[in-house]
């Protein structure tokens, strides 16, 4: 019974390494590094304007991965492109409930300018909007929010935002 | 008169308007946000002559954005005999002492090799290493050999040091295919342990290095494949010749200068060192693993530099198991545990040696962190 047992021990010892070496190549196809390798081959695809590819690696992502904001914008960056304007808002709208801090910035520049070239004017005032208290305003912003306040008739406004003066600030009570 | 009155009427009324509307512009601009009236930028009159682009060129602006980094690179302990091309960031450092011990079953003796590094960030992708090794050598009763009483000594090895210059990074830690990180190593040893005036009834446990300064240069490379990682290190290194006597062991281990003969100049051949492993991280967050390395040198029959050597050429070649963990794990300091043991695959004209192996590290880290984080 013993020397069975001492027998099966190399065995067992080989059986367990292989198992543990399995275990290691499964977590090589975790869900979130899924979804980061199709979304990585999706960017790379745009940048080289495969979007149809790039459509199908972001479906593959979303499906691993439905709380990254970043490819909720890639979708919306394609349909844009493609002419389905509405449904890159869509998008965009989704990947900014998922983004509840400042990194939201992206998201609202890119949405008001779907909607600046699709002459919704009022609603992409809105959106913008959300940035102009931020102590920190990203790049492109002035521009953008100049442009959408010159649409809707607020040129004095528009004037104040590409001096950079923060509405904020003037709120603030004098010494 | 009326026609007077009229021009005057007219260019006051048009100065007064401009002068309203500059200052409503100008105040409106500092004090409120009221706005007289709608204009589209693009209207002729506008007062606010920016340069616009049109709606359509604003939306192609649109960016895609490329995903956000989702980091692995845990700390740990890693392979014993293969470098890792990470430099360590500035403002971090880690102290690592190592020992092997050199078992030769046969002839019952060993030695207890214990390298003590010390590894400094130096910026611009540069690291400075130092290596100062300790020894234990021990020689045991062997009446074969005419050894009556055993004998050991303890001493400071050969000390070494390394620049190592980190060329690129892994470019994605989850992908085999993608550049892996890649640097240059440029390494220096000094003889600063006793090879001379060698004692007869030491019987060789005197003798703590091998009398040569040396010069070599190394690739590594490491590619992240989560949760695997794969190591390889190559190398030449050049031995400057040298002036060895009486009880000298050369660098094999085996051939020795008798007691009663006289001094040589030294000429070792060239010395190929190569490396590689495959690690497996089971726990990222305690660093907790497992290894599998192969490690093997070439001494040649002539120096790259110095021509046809004179002292013997040699080859082996091992493969080691170990094992890692990575306690404490803070982010100011850490220290990683490895433990292993070098098992001779093949040798020729070098001893049969099992290695037992034993290292741990503890790492200092700056604002940036540890290497390869």
């Amino acid at each position: 019974m013993m020397k069975k047992v001492r027998e099966s021990i190399p065995l067992l010892v080989v059986w367990g390494v292989l198992g543990v070496f399995l275990s290691g190549c499964a977590e090589m196809t975790e869900p979130d590094v899924r979804a980061y390798i199709h979304e990585k081959h999706a960017y790379a695809e745009i940048r080289h304007g495969q979007l149809d590819q790039a459509q199908k690696d972001l479906k593959s992502a979303l499906r691993d991965n439905p709380h990254e904001p970043s490819i909720l914008n890639n979708m919306a960056y394609i349909a844009f492109r493609k002419g389905q304007t509405m449904k890159a808002v869509g998008y965009l709208e989704q990947a900014r409930v998922l983004k509840t801090d400042d990194n939201d910035e992206p998201y609202i520049l890119n949405e008001a300018r779907i909607l600046i070239a699709n002459h919704q004017y009022r609603r992409a005032l809105s959106l913008l909007a959300l940035i102009e208290p931020r102590q920190k305003w990203p790049t492109g912003y002035r521009k953008i929010m100049a442009e959408a306040l010159l649409h809707n008739g607020q040129s004095a406004h528009a004037l104040a935002v590409l001096l950079g003066r923060h509405r904020v600030g003037l709120d603030k009570p004098q010494p | 008169m009326q026609r007077m009155w009229n021009f005057l009427h007219g260019r006051k009324t048009a100065l007064f308007r401009g002068g309203l509307f500059l200052s409503a512009l100008f105040l409106n601009a500092n004090l409120s946000w009221a706005d007289p009236q709608a204009l589209s930028p693009s209207s002729a009159g506008s007062p606010m002559l920016f340069p616009f682009t049109s709606d359509t060129d604003m939306a192609r602006d649109f960016q895609a954005l490329a995903p956000p980094i989702l980091p692995w690179g845990p700390n740990t302990s890693g392979p014993f005999f293969t470098g890792t091309p990470e430099v360590e960031p500035i403002g971090s450092w880690y102290l690592e002492p190592f020992a092997y011990d050199f078992i030769n079953p046969g002839i019952s003796a060993s030695s207890l090799y214990m390298p003590m590094r010390l590894a400094v960030g130096l910026g611009h992708n540069m690291e400075f290493d130092t290596f100062l090794p300790l020894v234990q050598n021990w020689q045991g009763v062997d009446a074969s050999q005419g050894i009556d009483h055993s004998a050991s000594h303890f001493g400071v090895g050969n000390t070494h040091f390394e620049i190592k210059w980190e060329l690129t990074s892994d470019a994605d830690v989850y992908e085999p295919l993608t550049l892996p990180a890649i640097s240059l190593t440029f390494d220096f040893w000094v003889p600063s342990g006793q090879y001379q005036n060698l004692n007869p009834q030491d019987y060789g446990t005197d003798q703590l290095g091998n009398g040569t300064y040396n010069e070599g240069v190394f690739v590594l490379v490491r590619k992240h494949v989560k949760p695997f990682m794969f190591y390889l290190q190559v190398g030449d290194i050049v031995e400057n010749p040298s002036t060895v006597g009486a009880g000298y062991t050369f660098n094999n281990g085996i051939e020795q200068i008798p007691f009663t003969g006289s001094n040589l100049h030294m000429v070792d051949g060239n010395l190929t060192y190569y490396a590689g492993a495959f690690e497996h991280v089971l726990n990222t967050e305690w660093g907790a693993g497992y290894l599998l390395e192969f490690y093997g040198e070439t001494q040649s029959g002539t120096n790259l530099f110095f021509g046809a050597a004179n002292a013997p050429s040699w080859s082996f070649f091992w493969l080691a198991p170990e094992v890692e963990l990575t306690w404490p794990h803070t982010q100011k300091f850490a220290a990683t545990w490895g433990a292993g043991v070098a098992f001779p695959v093949y040798q020729s004209n070098y001893p049969h040696t099992y290695t037992p192996m034993g290292t741990v590290t503890f790492y200092f880290n700056g604002p940036f962190g540890y290497r390869g984080m």
